[in-house]
């Protein structure tokens, strides 16, 4: 019986040290290095989610790329939604701070991307929830750079980082 | 490494690649730290076959100590740095207050004493505000800073803004109006508008330093920025 009950303190010390370590180290790499996201919606297509509501896909979440808010022009990111601060929602960068966007369905036809700002867009123009709708979202809501799918094997690629020309910023001389 | 003839032992033990003389030996120590002591029935121990570990008692304790050192540092390292970081960003962490655009109720010596506040982390992890929190976001026009005001309106509610470009603002859903105390020296939300939750950082709730400011931060809305009932819309 002291064997029995020296086993089981030994477990519970070796599951208390493994919990109090691992869920620390666990959280801190998924929070600040990597982790996985299933997406869902057809906003992004035909780039994420082509096959609609049969398959979504599972993209990979580089935080640490954009640990320094440095995204680019072409960018799939995803990003805390501006209406609902519970959801993240993955959207390309169209334009940076200081960059002038033609519109498509806001209420002013030109904008320009205030300081700290960006403008998002999803590529499926018309079904998406984009800054097209909230205008432009500020730096600080960007969560992490959506660089790989994942899943399903048929579609493993690297996302490509392309603007669509005709989303291209207003040349700034134009104005 | 060279062979010892300075013992019966030694001698033995010669047929081994490395071995170092030892400057002092007891003849019945057989605690297995000695080299290819296999067969030696209950004191068979580690074999540790490494050329430094014998004799030269001082060199081989120094390089032992060492190699214990820097095997804690890396695990305290791995262990302690995430451990850490998930209570600092999660739980709760401590802030310098610069500027002058919540006086008096943080900072009201000015440049010449910086309050240090307690950032409660937790209390907003489902961004659960209230009107009246002093509450510190990432500032939206610079996503590396953040900036401490006092929540004065949330989701639904009518501002009476003060220098803004609109007299009223109703505030959009998902966002909140914030402002510093100090009106006039201050950037917030009559400089830049509402601000999404999702910009929300921690909830200030006690001053630590200097001693004599001690307290528990209160939540008060002043009542000349009660939001607009909504019934005078």
């Amino acid at each position: 019986m002291a064997q029995s009950q020296g086993w089981l303190r030994r477990y519970f010390k070796a599951f208390c040290k493994g919990f109090f370590v691992a869920v620390p180290v666990a959280v801190t790499f998924l929070d600040r290095v990597a982790c996985v996201a299933r997406v869902e919606g057809a906003s992004m297509q035909p780039s994420l989610n082509p096959g609609g509501s049969q398959s979504s896909d599972v993209v990979l979440l580089n935080h640490w790329k954009v640990r320094n808010f440095e995204v680019h022009r072409g960018d799939i990111v995803s990003l805390v939604s501006p209406k609902n601060p519970e959801q993240k929602i993955i959207k390309r960068v169209i334009a940076l701070e200081g960059d002038i966007v033609k519109t498509i369905g806001h209420k002013n036809r030109l904008v320009k991307v205030p300081r700290g700002h960006m403008w998002v867009e999803g590529d499926h123009h018309g079904h998406s929830f984009d800054s097209n709708a909230f205008g432009p979202v500020s730096l600080g809501l960007l969560h992490a750079h959506a660089t790989h799918i994942l899943w399903p094997p048929e579609r493993w690629q690297r996302l490509k980082s392309v603007l669509p020309p005709e989303r291209f910023p207003v040349p700034t001389s134009e104005e | 490494m060279r062979a010892c003839a300075c013992s019966s032992e030694a001698a033995r033990l010669s047929s081994q690649s490395v071995l170092l003389c030892p400057s002092v030996r007891e003849p019945e120590r057989t605690s297995g730290r000695d080299f290819g002591q296999i067969g030696r029935g209950y004191n068979i121990t580690t074999y540790p076959f490494s050329p430094k570990k014998s004799g030269r008692k001082g060199m081989a304790q120094s390089q032992g100590w060492l190699r214990r050192y820097f095997k804690a540092f890396c695990k305290g390292f791995f262990v302690a740095v995430p451990v850490a970081v998930t209570f600092l960003d999660r739980v709760a962490c401590v802030a310098r207050v610069e500027g002058a655009s919540m006086q008096p109720s943080l900072n009201p010596g000015g440049s010449q004493s910086s309050d240090v506040v307690l950032l409660n982390h937790w209390k907003v992890r489902n961004f659960e505000v209230h009107r009246g929190d002093i509450v510190s976001l990432v500032s939206p026009k610079n996503p590396e800073q953040k900036i401490i005001k006092r929540v004065i309106a949330l989701e639904g509610d009518i501002v009476k803004t003060i220098g803004h470009k609109n007299r009223l603002v109703k505030v959009p859903r998902g966002h909140m109006w914030v402002e510093g105390d100090h009106h006039g020296h201050s950037f917030d939300s009559n400089a830049f508008g509402p601000v999404s939750l999702g910009l929300l950082h921690a909830h200030a709730t006690h001053i630590l330093w200097p001693p004599e400011r001690w307290q528990r931060l209160k939540s008060v809305l002043p009542p000349e920025r009660f939001p607009v009932p909504t019934s005078e819309e």
